[in-house]
């Protein structure tokens, strides 16, 4: 039974570390392109007939896509530490692992999650919302001109910045959303070894006769 | 770290680490407990019968002893099972 729970063991550390590294380097960005989009924004007025709705909504966008940018790092950062000890370990062990090593493993995992569980869910609200900051910043950033009347409405594409800008920040946008999902996934399968930890427990009192007092 | 623990995890750690023989500063040093909780899990232990306290000269050391052999046994089995028998998380 070892040998395939310490596959499974080190295949999910392994996933959630890449996860948690693609989140870091990911937060940088966003963090980066949202200071590049306050200074577009501030920067591109030449007047106060320049100063469209359009570039007000843009510029606070930018600011809310900075301050995920800074939530998402850190908490990236606050998971990273541990998780990344744990995956140490198990990586330079060579030669076959111990049973009681495998499972002092898993009770670093599982006591990790137990800390971690409020910032994991965090991460999934800042993904979703920071992939949707940006999906909007993407297609306004693309718009030179919109107008809108009650019969009929029109919009210009600025060509010349369309296609890097709104690729990086559709990119961006993607791998936020995604984010969320895997870590929606990590936290349902934890959930679910978490109940199970506390049914085992439960056993455990039962048929050991512990009980605390 | 003790309460992102359960108390049981506590428990199988302080058993495995007292295969051998092992003092009460090691004991707490190595399952990071403090000293007042580490004595209350000891001293729990010990009245179940999973450990026992020996004296080699003027050192004291803590001891599992059989009974404890059965609970390391069933935690691992149990907890090795939260990967076996729960879809886990893939990229």
């Amino acid at each position: 039974m070892t040998e395939g729970t310490l596959t499974r063991f080190k295949s999910e550390l392994n996933s959630f570390f890449i996860l948690i590294l693609l989140n870091l380097v990911f937060g940088a960005l966003a963090m980066a392109f949202g200071v590049q989009y306050i200074v577009t924004s501030v920067l591109g007025l030449t007047d106060w007939q320049s100063l469209t709705l359009l570039r007000i909504v843009g510029g606070a966008l930018s600011l809310v896509c900075f301050g995920l940018g800074i939530a998402w790092i850190i908490s990236s950062a606050e998971i990273m530490e541990e998780i990344s000890e744990i995956r140490e370990e198990f990586r330079s062990r060579q030669g076959p692992v111990p049973e009681e090593t495998l499972t002092g493993g898993i009770i670093r995992m599982i006591a990790h999650y137990r800390e971690h569980r409020k910032t994991i869910r965090r991460m999934i609200l800042v993904c979703t919302l920071g992939g949707i900051c940006f999906l909007v910043l993407g297609i306004m950033n693309s718009l030179e001109l919109i107008s809108v009347s009650l019969t009929s409405g029109s919009f210009t594409l600025n060509s010349y910045l369309l296609i890097p800008s709104a690729l990086l920040t559709l990119g961006i946008a993607l791998v936020s959303l995604l984010s969320s999902y895997y870590f929606r996934n990590f936290s349902n399968s934890w959930d679910l070894r978490l109940q199970e930890a506390d049914r085992s427990e439960y056993m455990l009192k039962k048929s050991l006769g512990i009980d605390q007092e | 770290m003790t309460s992102r623990r359960s108390p049981y995890e506590i428990y199988w750690e302080i058993l495995v680490f007292c295969k051998t023989p092992r003092s009460f500063t090691a004991i707490i040093n190595r399952c990071d407990l403090n000293s007042k909780s580490g004595q209350e899990y000891l001293a729990f232990l010990h009245a179940k019968g999973y450990l026992v306290l020996t004296k080699d000269g003027g050192r004291s050391s803590y001891v599992a002893t059989g009974r404890a052999g059965e609970y390391i046994a069933l935690f691992t089995e149990m907890y090795q099972k939260l990967f076996d028998t729960i879809p886990g998380f893939r990229l």
